[in-house]
């Protein structure tokens, strides 16, 4: 026989539960339901189902109830924890890959600057240094002298104007 | 009773109507007889049609619901219509929804519903015949004290009176052997008394008439035992069976004031089914939230 909500198991609970809801929902595989209902508290004394004109076999569906309900926590605690090393999984790998990330952005920055040393280096060559500048306007000097002593007006001025091409001295 | 078992259960109910049933049968005709008869037999035939199932013939639920329902169908209703009526009950009712356990409105009322809809002239009024009930609402701008007088029955309620009575040691009994939980008829017959108070204005013309009237006329007891007592439609926790209760009485009185059928208590009874499961959800979210 099916429940027909007779509601004979009610008062008969020491518990106070409702049975037969109870009952009902676990019949629906709603363990969320089942346990608002106290299911937890349900201690197999078997009044209800004494009491149960339809014969049902109440205790032991509270008992599969009960299980059904310690699996599911656990199985719910289980997959919190999976989801929680999943996330410190990520974490971790997107800590890694941004730190490889800066160290190769940093290598790179090094290597620039360093070729900028070395070509700075190089440089002298084209440019001329501030020695050469000084050893080209003294010898510009010095053929200036010798240029106004012998009186070679058209030389001394040649002489003038590339020394101010060389500009003022440091 | 050794064990208690469903069939028992549904031949207990059927036993404590058993004085109401022999005082109908003096008040009225011994043709009243048939109609008794008759019921059970529609809803059994509904039944055994619907359900194929040898072992739903003799759970008694059928048989219940037809014979409340030949209690509740005046005697101007006929056997014919009554045992249409049963067979209604369960294939609108009942078969539909899965059977026993599964029904969300009371069956005997849904084909009580369906013959008063379908058929209105041939049943004017519940059990006690056209009357009081109906005489109430169609005074004529009588005082209701002066219609009261009129009437042979304390507080206007007539012949009914004793009927009403018979129901209610029916309904005593079942309590007594607990048979049927407390909560929904003491929440019908509070939801009754209390909405015919606030709506008796003294006994004017316009007066709904006094509470007690209410509560010993038309099929008000019947239905507080009875009717609102099924265990399987509606409400299945204690707190919602009480305020179902509340809610079928008070819709009764309003029903019996305003409604277009004198006596309302098979749509208040609907209605009130209708809300069991929200009032369940409400009492088991209360229960929760306080444990």
């Amino acid at each position: 026989m099916p429940c027909i909500h007779c509601g004979a198991c009610v008062p008969v609970c020491p518990k106070g539960l409702w049975p037969n809801q109870l009952y009902q929902a676990l019949a629906q595989g709603d363990l969320a339901r089942a346990e608002a209902l106290g299911l937890a508290r349900c201690g197999a004394c078997r009044a209800c189902q004494d009491h149960c004109p339809s014969a049902l076999p109440l205790t032991a569906r509270f008992r599969e109830g009960q299980q059904q309900v310690l699996r599911w926590t656990e199985a719910k605690t289980r997959a919190a924890e999976d989801a929680q090393q999943a996330a410190e999984r990520y974490e971790a790998r997107e800590a890694r890959l941004q730190a490889a990330e800066a160290e190769a952005l940093e290598a790179k920055r090094q290597r620039r600057a360093e070729a900028k040393r070395r070509a700075e280096a190089k440089r002298p060559a084209e440019g001329g240094t501030d020695a050469r500048r000084d050893a080209q306007r003294a010898a510009l000097q010095r053929a200036m002298e010798k240029a106004r002593a012998a009186g070679r007006e058209e030389d001394l001025a040649r002489l003038t104007a590339a020394l101010a091409a060389l500009g003022d001295g440091p | 009773m050794s064990r208690a078992s469903v069939p028992k259960l549904m031949l207990f109910v059927l036993l404590t109507t058993i004085p109401a049933a022999i005082l109908r049968l003096t008040q009225e005709s011994p043709a009243l007889g048939l109609q008794l008869l008759a019921g059970p037999m529609g809803a059994l035939a509904g039944e055994a049609l619907l359900r194929r199932s040898a072992a739903s013939l003799r759970d008694g639920s059928a048989l219940l619901t037809g014979w409340l329902l030949a209690l509740a169908l005046p005697a101007s209703a006929g056997a014919a219509l009554t045992a249409f009526g049963g067979a209604l009950a369960i294939a609108l009712g009942k078969a539909p929804f899965g059977g026993l356990g599964r029904n969300p409105f009371n069956p005997a009322m849904v084909g009580y519903a369906a013959i008063l809809v379908l058929f209105p002239l041939a049943s004017v009024d519940g059990m006690s015949g056209a009357t009081p009930l109906a005489a109430l609402a169609s005074r004529e701008g009588l005082t209701l004290s002066e219609w009261v007088k009129a009437q042979p029955g304390p507080w206007g309620t007539g012949p009914g009176l004793a009927l009403s009575l018979a129901f209610l040691a029916g309904g005593a009994a079942l309590l007594l052997r607990r048979a049927i939980p407390w909560h929904a008829p003491a929440g019908f017959l509070l939801g009754l008394l209390g909405a015919a108070v606030l709506a008796y204005d003294g006994g004017g013309s316009s007066s709904a008439g006094h509470p007690l009237f209410h509560l010993f006329s038309g099929s008000a007891l019947f239905a507080a035992f009875f009717i609102i007592t099924d265990p399987v439609s509606g409400a299945h926790t204690p707190p919602g069976r009480l305020a179902m209760g509340v809610l079928a009485g008070a819709l009764t009185v309003l029903f019996r004031s305003q409604g277009p059928f004198p006596d309302g208590v098979a749509f208040a009874v609907l209605l009130a089914n209708g809300a069991g499961p929200a009032l369940d959800a409400l009492a088991e979210g209360r229960r929760q939230s306080r444990a």
